[in-house]
């Protein structure tokens, strides 16, 4: 029944993709994106729950299936027949095409509001990938295979599986695997759709950083797991199988920082496009090698299927991206005017470059054992000092270009000069540190370098925004250190994850050029010394624990500790598997393995080595998966909370014009007659309106009809040549200091600093507090993180966030607003409503400029349209008042 | 807000962003060529021949840079946030006036000395009457500058400010090239000119908005 019911289920998944990619083809796109989502969300169901009857299966030990037999048994404890469901080739695609099926479905949830004409062909790539891997398991792989007859017993999970990490090293690889088509999937549709702007980016990043995080976790795990239980001392022997899932991990590494380049500046698109697919195109090359069984590593799945469709959907991926990138050339060429390149870019740009090289090694190791046997040849690989040449250099340069770039400038002429003090001092103070701590070999200084010029300046700069937030917003310490880490997660996850770059390296380093190690035959009594620690010889015995015969030497550390190295034999299996011996420090470990004994128990044979600094590398590890779940974290305080604090050490921050008084009945807005005339031309003719007080009103036409020559004759900037205008039942003039307006250009000096420019607005309106007032603006529209860079060199959607930031800093009664939707992303735009909708219930009147009658009807009270000059139409939404109806409009 | 702090901000604003974009650079290196040039070309001797030459340097220079002044102002648009706010429409012109007046002074700092160089100039006794003439015929080339920057709106038009503000400045040039003019001539010449910017910016401003 298990069998029948799971490839049922495989079957009605992989229906469900394929329905998913068909939806591409249908006539409409509404249609188009529904039908995907509905055949991936069936597709992702039915997947998840064959493979809940997988696990379960095996937590059954249902030996009618041939994967259970195969790999677990009753004797097993629970939680490793669990582990044995993704030990096998079957297993393993199972858990990956589920997973994969989750992150398309999560994509398709994740944009339900907006659909746009590439969403299809996104939703479509995203199900190919599991619907490839349905296809293997119902063709060569079938988990829910039985047995013509059930054996009495399975085949319990190999001993050295039965450890922690491997009930997380292949999920989180699959995980990996499978978030990393997301990237690729995205610019494709975005492609596709001719979108060559820089919106896309914020949508793809989320998943490269969930990609990324998740492949390095499992890289780190399973470097863990090999080192502890396979008893060779090492962690990472450059097999192909390792290289296959650091290969795409490097280049996820790369395309995050070419996603900066990207949406900073809007230069190397292609290099964006080009290693989305790359990681997709080698993520499948991977798994295609792991399951060849051409190449021997103790990660690889013996005899396992798909092979060879796996490797042809990497070529397909490969083929269909190029095409993609030279048919859509046109839209992957940098902006017209990029913003220039400042140091910190070219350092970006350089590391970026040596992450790629550093991936093509590793490719190199990946495929040259494979494609030596399938030209013939034997046992021809890649030699570890290859890697050493190398990756060696390459990540020692690329880790002090890390440490070296968040205190280069980050626009041009703007050198920090303190951060680069700081980062020489630590740098200092690391290396004396480590040299006084015994360590002389260069490239570990180095290392120690790198590693305290990221520690240190992190936290200074951290510190040094807390508390002048702390000054300016009157929050206590721990609060505005909880409001700087909400606004500022994204890069302080990506310093967090540099740190943990660097913590690997300093590991990596330590343990490969410092390691030392001694073998020696003792017989009970006599002792081995290493690097200054002793070993001391009791005894050896041999005992039977659980299914397996064990041989146990206890060997005393410097006549105090006592370590148990062991070789157990394992019933069903002849070889024995090492338990190794540990004695972990910060400084360095002693790993103690029994090489052989003599049976009467009278030598045995101790292996010791000493791994300095190796536990640096699983903090790095940590340190770099947390990094990444605090760049995907979500938003830790609401929108709405307010960013000053309302404690008596809060400063005064200026009243709202009206603020307290009702809304008055009189209109904003009085027009009569209005005419202006501009170059011997008519612009605005005869234009009557009442606008009352607290709306807001909407003015639509095309463009040069006359809307922006409206708005500045209501802001008092044009006089009408006709007509008669009245603010708030006065003069206009009257009104200057109540108007804010936002122009077709951003009105901001280019060579001041986005908070100069607001600190400078605040001080003319004689605003209390300016700077605390500036701040507390800038961060309304998330632009805390570029407040100190020139304008000139923001990009045209940051400027506008800055410039609406202006123009809303004084809590206009009126508030004119050209087009302000123009560059905004969805976030910025939610803000603006949010801020205008408040406003508006204090009773500040908007009028806004649209080209959108969507978009007008949607969030206005009333719309205004205007035809070559004349005020054609007014039409009056349903809702009664705009307060409650202003939100977020895409 | 008094006036007196709405202009200290503006004219703080305008001189960080000259100090930042370093704009006064171009104007200085010109009026060190011309005076180098006219210090190299004409024989040093009488004390109008260095006058001359200053005021040559400093006109040419300082026009540059009033033209600079206002096109930082129109650039984007900035300039519509200030006319917003009521204090500072009052207090633009003389808050252009002041930092336009700083940029020629230090044009002037640094050419004097050269001129003084160059042309062997003698002012023992007249040094104060010299140095107070330049001022006034600075005041004169700043009041007129700025009005007129402010009035040749933007593009093609804001070129012509050299044409169309040296001829105006012209008695002016004439007296402090002398080297030892009537202050009193000066003065009314200042006044005048500062008298009708003052009135006529507001007014020049709505229409440049």
């Amino acid at each position: 029944m298990t069998a029948q019911l799971g490839e049922f289920l495989l079957i009605v998944g992989g229906a469900g993709l394929l329905a998913a990619i068909a939806a591409a083809v249908l006539r409409t796109l509404a249609t188009r994106a529904r039908a995907a989502r509905a055949g991936l969300i069936v597709g992702s169901a039915a997947l998840l729950g064959a493979l809940a009857l997988f696990i379960a299966a095996h937590a059954r030990a249902d030996l009618q299936l041939a994967a259970v037999a195969a790999r677990c048994d009753a004797s097993l404890e629970i939680p490793w027949r669990i582990v044995a469901a993704w030990s096998g080739g079957e297993g393993y695609l199972l858990l990956w095409a589920s997973l994969a099926s989750c992150v398309a479905s999560a994509v398709a949830l994740g944009r339900r509001r907006v659909v746009c004409r590439g969403e299809p062909i996104t939703l479509a790539a995203l199900a190919s990938i599991p619907l490839v891997l349905v296809g293997v398991m119902l063709s060569d792989a079938d988990p829910f295979r039985t047995l013509a007859t059930a054996p009495a017993e399975g085949h319990a999970l190999h001993p050295q599986l039965r450890h922690w990490a491997m009930a997380v090293h292949p999920p989180l690889l699959c995980l990996g695997m499978s978030a990393s088509a997301a990237p690729f999937a995205l610019v494709a549709g975005a492609l596709w759709a001719r979108r060559g702007d820089r919106h896309w980016v914020a949508r793809v990043r989320p998943w490269v950083i969930l990609a990324w995080a998740s492949l390095g976790a499992g890289i780190a795990v399973g470097a863990f797991w090999a080192y502890v239980q396979l008893g060779w001392g090492g962690y990472w022997a450059w097999d192909p199988i390792e290289n296959a899932a650091l290969v795409p991990w490097l280049l996820l590494t790369a395309l995050l920082h070419a996603l900066m380049g990207h949406e900073r500046r809007g230069v190397g698109k292609v290099w964006t496009a080009a290693l989305s697919a790359a990681a997709l195109t080698l993520t499948l090359l991977g798994a295609a090698v792991a399951r060849s069984g051409l190449v021997q590593s103790v990660h690889a799945f013996a005899a396992a299927e798909g092979a060879g469709v796996l490797a042809i959907a990497a070529a397909l991926v490969a083929v269909a991206a190029a095409t993609l990138i030279i048919a859509r050339g046109d839209l992957l060429a940098p902006d017209s005017s990029p913003a220039p390149a400042a140091t910190r870019d070219i350092a970006i740009t350089i590391g970026s470059t040596l992450l790629v090289g550093m991936a093509a090694a590793a490719l190199l190791g990946l495929i040259t054992p494979v494609a030596v046997r399938i030209m013939g040849g034997v046992g021809l690989g890649v030699a570890p000092a290859f890697y050493r040449r190398t990756f060696v250099p390459a990540a020692l340069l690329a880790g002090v270009l890390m440490a070296l770039a968040p205190m280069l400038p980050a626009a041009p002429g703007r050198a920090r000069w303190r951060g680069l003090g700081i980062a020489t001092s630590a740098a200092a103070v690391g290396i004396a540190l480590a040299f006084l701590s015994g360590v002389r070999h260069p490239a570990v200084l180095a290392c120690a370098a790198v590693l305290a010029m990221m520690a240190s300046l992190p936290i200074l700069q951290g510190a040094s925004e807390v508390l002048e937030f702390s000054r300016a917003s009157g929050y206590g310490i721990a609060q505005a250190a909880l409001r700087v880490l909400d606004r500022t997660r994204r890069r302080i996850g990506g310093q967090i994850a540099h740190l943990g770059f660097a913590c690997v390296m300093l590991g990596v380093a330590g343990s490969s050029l410092l390691a030392a190690r001694a073998t020696a035959a003792l017989a009970p009594g006599e002792s081995l010394t290493l690097a200054g620690r002793t070993l001391r010889l009791i005894g050896v015995r041999e005992s039977r624990r659980g299914d397996a015969n064990e041989v146990r030497a206890e060997v005393t550390l410097d006549g105090n500790a006592t370590l148990r190295p062991a070789q157990r034999f394992h019933d069903g299996y002849d070889a024995p598997t090492p338990s190794v011996a540990l004695d972990s420090g910060l400084a360095a470990d002693l790993y103690v393995v029994l090489a052989g004994w003599e049976p009467n128990g009278a030598r045995a044979t101790i292996e010791a080595r000493v791994n300095p600094l190796v536990a640096w590398i699983w903090i790095g590890a940590g340190l770099m998966a947390v990094g990444g779940g605090v760049s995907l974290s979500p938003r830790l305080l609401p929108r709405g909370t307010p960013i000053v604090a309302a404690s008596p050490r809060a400063p005064h921050v200026s009243p709202m014009p009206g603020a307290e008084a009702p809304i008055p009945d009189a209109p904003a807005i009085h027009a009569r007659g209005l005419a202006c005339r501009a170059g011997g031309v008519d612009v605005l003719r005869d234009a009557s309106f009442d606008i009352a007080a607290g709306t807001m009103t909407a003015i639509l036409g095309c463009n040069g009809v006359g809307k922006t020559t409206l708005l500045r004759v209501l802001a008092t900037l044009a006089r009408p040549s006709a007509g008669t205008l009245r603010l708030f039942g006065g003069e206009p003039e009257a009104a200057r200091g109540s108007i804010g307006l936002l122009g077709h250009q951003h009105m901001l000096y280019r060579d001041l600093t986005a908070l100069e420019n607001l600190v400078l607005a605040a001080r003319l309106h004689s605003l209390a507090d300016p700077r605390s007032r500036a701040i507390e603006e800038i961060a309304r529209f998330d632009m805390s993180h570029r407040a100190d860079e020139r304008v000139g060199r923001l990009s045209r959607g940051e400027a506008q966030r800055v410039a609406l930031a202006r123009t809303l800093l004084h809590r206009p009664r009126l508030v004119l607003l050209d087009e302000p939707l123009t560059g905004l992303d969805t976030e910025a735009v939610v803000v603006l409503c949010e801020t205008l909708r408040d406003m508006m219930r204090r009773g500040s009147t908007v009028v806004l400029t649209l080209h959108d009658p969507a978009a007008a009807r949607r969030i206005a009270d009333r719309v205004l349209v205007i035809e070559r000059g004349r005020l054609a139409d007014a039409i009056e939404p349903a809702s009664p008042r705009s307060a409650e109806r202003v939100e977020a409009s895409p | 807000m008094s006036g007196t702090r709405a202009m200290a901000i503006l004219v703080a604003k305008d001189l960080r962003i000259e100090m930042r974009a370093i704009s006064l650079a171009g104007p200085l290196i010109l009026a060190i060529i011309a005076a180098c040039a006219l210090g190299l070309a004409l024989p040093a001797g009488p004390l109008r021949h260095g006058s001359g030459a200053l005021c040559m340097a400093v006109l040419v220079a300082g026009l540059l840079s009033i033209e600079r002044g206002m096109a930082l102002e129109r650039q984007d648009d900035a300039l519509a946030s200030l006319l917003l706010i009521p204090a500072a429409r009052a207090v633009l012109y003389p808050a252009k006036l002041a930092a336009c007046l700083v940029h020629l002074a230090t044009i002037s700092l640094v050419v004097t000395p050269l001129c003084i160089v160059f042309f062997s100039m003698d002012l023992g006794d007249s040094l104060g009457r010299v140095a107070l003439a330049g001022g006034l015929g600075l005041v004169a080339i700043a009041a007129l500058g700025t009005v007129f920057s402010a009035a040749l709106a933007g593009g093609a038009s804001s070129r012509l400010l050299p044409a169309v503000v040296a001829p105006l400045l012209l008695p002016v040039v004439l007296l402090v090239a002398r080297g030892t003019p009537s202050p009193g001539v000066l003065l009314a010449f200042d006044a005048v000119f500062v008298a009708a910017g003052w009135i006529g910016f507001d007014a020049l401003m709505e229409e440049v908005a």
